[in-house]
């Protein structure tokens, strides 16, 4: 029996495919899978309004920061609070709010954790959701790879520190999770694996949820991630969803009116993202 | 221990009735047993298909680049980790390897979203070996599954051979615990009331046990037991009238009945006879000692109510007689 027969196949088509693709961009964005999907919705509105070619990757906050820097990307997605550090060299614009949800499969009974027992699954504690009233299931623990704003959120609230890092006097996340990249593959594994748990933006969890994605939002310490909460920031996780330039040229500028535009702020609500206006 | 006749024809069937059931659970668990590998055998082509199909939907994402498609892949994720979850609690070693393969899978087509090209196509390089790594083992799996599943056929026919055996021999036996326990004590009562209806009351009835067979039998032997002193009875004093013995009588408390009836008969007809053949004996002295004064008194029915009336007239005509002659001897 064969698992792929055309495997090698595709993977030629893909690899061709790639390397097919227009070698000159008038803007390079890149940076948080977070704001990704959002910049992805405004790239063919920024075109049919005149707007040059736009090349788009991920990679996570860090390499949004890190690109911006260097020069390579002229926009950097990033989906937290910048540094003290990062604010010194680059300008920001809010263009939307977010939070970090936390994701249970839809099988799995459970409607809401608290903080301590959140830290007691990813630290490994908690091995079974029987030990949490749920079904005899082993936990399966999802988390994000160092270089994402998830993951220092995600560690910022709980007090737990990814074993990738500088090791510290801080708690490990355990080391049989796994270790993934963007919000769309912590949601893809969270849904397909009965026994996970992943934390994602609220935002892309809504809009999956709603595609049919099976995956529900649990409640965190008694509140749910709604607008209202993390408008008033009730809501224990929340963040902002930036776009970081070095220099507001007049391409980067343009993008950036776009995100802000009732146009651009539609696209922010229908991924499930509080818009900037609602603040 | 003693039983009835309908429990003793009861039980057998009964104790056959529950080594067949519990034979047939067996043969039923056996059933279950094979049902189950087939369902498992079932999985493991499911969870072989699952994982082609998540192949083939992540290379779909990848070329489409449409998220939607991360939707379907958690699906077939979804109902492959159910059906490796049936296999058992770690679904036969499948569970990690499924696991750690749909996560790289999804990795590959998150890398791909995010224009990671370069990254993706190493991880899709990495992945074949997992592929071959959960197809071997699950063509480990079919394998082992489809021998386990012949030897439990196997053992099915082998056991199916056996169960009709015993019942068989479960039959004979209970035939032979029927007509030991039921038919030979029927067949003992048959020849017992056949030698009493031929008139033979000098056998022996032997009465065991406290069943049907028994109380006939008993009943049987009191009935012979009665007969016997009925007719011994009748043969003593039948005897005895014929030696002119009318004094011998029946004894009515040990009989019951029509025996008893006709015993009470016996007792009156002799005490008429000797009551009657005394009463002519006494008035035929005293007219042989030229007694004239005695008369048979009494209600004797039929031919002693006859005796009576001619020896009462015969007195009467000698009493008349002899006056005659008394005054015809006065007058000359």
């Amino acid at each position: 029996m064969r698992i792929t027969n055309s495997f090698a196949f595709h993977l030629t088509r893909v690899v061709a495919l790639t390397f097919a693709a227009p070698l000159v961009w008038a803007l390079d964005i890149s940076g948080a899978s977070t704001v990704q999907p959002v910049v992805e919705r405004l790239i063919p509105l920024f075109t049919q309004h005149g707007g040059e070619a736009v090349q788009l990757a991920g990679g996570g906050s860090g390499a949004g920061v890190k690109n911006t820097l260097a020069g390579t990307s002229q926009i950097g997605m990033v989906s937290r609070e910048l540094k003290a550090s990062e604010q010194t060299e680059l300008k920001n614009t809010v263009i939307a709010m977010d939070a970090l949800a936390i994701i249970v499969n839809q099988d799995n009974p459970l409607t809401q954790l608290t903080k301590s027992q959140l830290i007691e699954l990813y630290t490994g504690k908690i091995t079974n959701w029987s030990a949490l009233g749920g079904p005899d299931l082993a936990v399966v623990r999802v988390t994000k790879e160092v270089g994402r704003s998830t993951i220092e959120l995600f560690e910022h609230f709980t007090g737990l520190q990814s074993p990738d890092r500088e090791q510290t006097d801080k708690p490990l996340i355990t080391k049989d999770a796994y270790v993934i990249g963007s919000n769309l593959e912590s949601l893809t594994l969270v849904g397909g694996l009965p026994g996970a748990i992943g934390y994602v933006s609220v935002g892309t969890a809504r809009a999956m949820a709603e595609a049919g994605l099976p995956v529900k939002v649990l409640t965190l310490d008694g509140v749910e991630p709604s607008d209202a909460a993390i408008r008033e920031r009730r809501y224990p996780i929340v963040r902002p969803l930036n776009l970081v330039y070095r220099e507001a040229t007049p391409t980067v500028a343009a993008f950036l009116a776009l995100a802000l535009s009732g146009e651009g702020q539609a696209v922010v609500k229908l991924l499930g993202f509080l818009p900037v206006g609602d603040r | 221990m003693h039983m009835t006749l309908t429990k003793k024809m009861i039980a057998p069937y009964a104790l056959l009735g529950i080594l067949v059931l519990a034979l047939l659970s067996v043969l039923f668990a056996f059933d279950l047993k094979r049902q189950g590998v087939a369902a498992d055998e079932r999985a493991l082509l499911e969870i072989g298909s699952a994982v082609r199909e998540i192949a083939a939907r992540v290379q779909t994402g990848i070329l489409t680049r449409e998220e939607a498609m991360a939707i379907e892949i958690a699906q077939v994720a979804r109902r492959a980790d159910g059906l490796i979850a049936r296999l058992g609690p770690d679904g036969e070693g499948l569970h990690t390897p499924f696991q750690d393969y749909f996560a790289a899978m999804v990795a590959v087509n998150s890398v791909y979203l995010e224009n990671r090209t370069e990254e993706g196509a190493q991880r899709l390089g990495q992945l074949r070996e997992q592929e071959r790594g959960i197809d071997a083992s699950i063509v480990t799996r079919i394998a082992a599954a489809e021998a386990e599943r012949a030897r439990l056929t196997t053992l099915a026919w082998l056991f199916q051979g056996v169960v009709l055996i015993v019942v068989l021999a479960m039959l004979g036996l209970v035939s032979v615990l029927v007509l030991r326990g039921v038919i030979q004590p029927i067949g003992r009562a048959v020849r017992v009331a056949e030698a009493i209806a031929a008139g033979d009351l000098s056998g022996t009835i032997a009465v065991t046990g406290n069943d049907e067979i028994t109380q006939l039998l008993r009943a049987l032997q009191i009935m012979q037991e009665a007969l016997r002193i009925l007719l011994v009875g009748i043969k003593n004093i039948v005897g005895k009238a014929t030696r002119g013995d009318f004094d011998e009588r029946l004894d009515i408390a040990q009989q019951q009945g029509v025996a008893r009836e006709l015993a009470e008969l016996i007792n009156q007809m002799t005490g008429i006879t000797r009551a009657g053949l005394h009463d002519v004996m006494r008035v035929t002295d005293a007219l042989a000692k030229g007694d004239l004064s005695q008369r048979i008194d009494g209600d004797y029915p039929g031919i002693f109510g006859q005796t009576q009336l001619g020896v009462n007239t015969h007195k009467r005509q000698h009493s008349r007689q002899a006056l005659e002659n008394q005054w015809r001897g006065a007058m000359c």
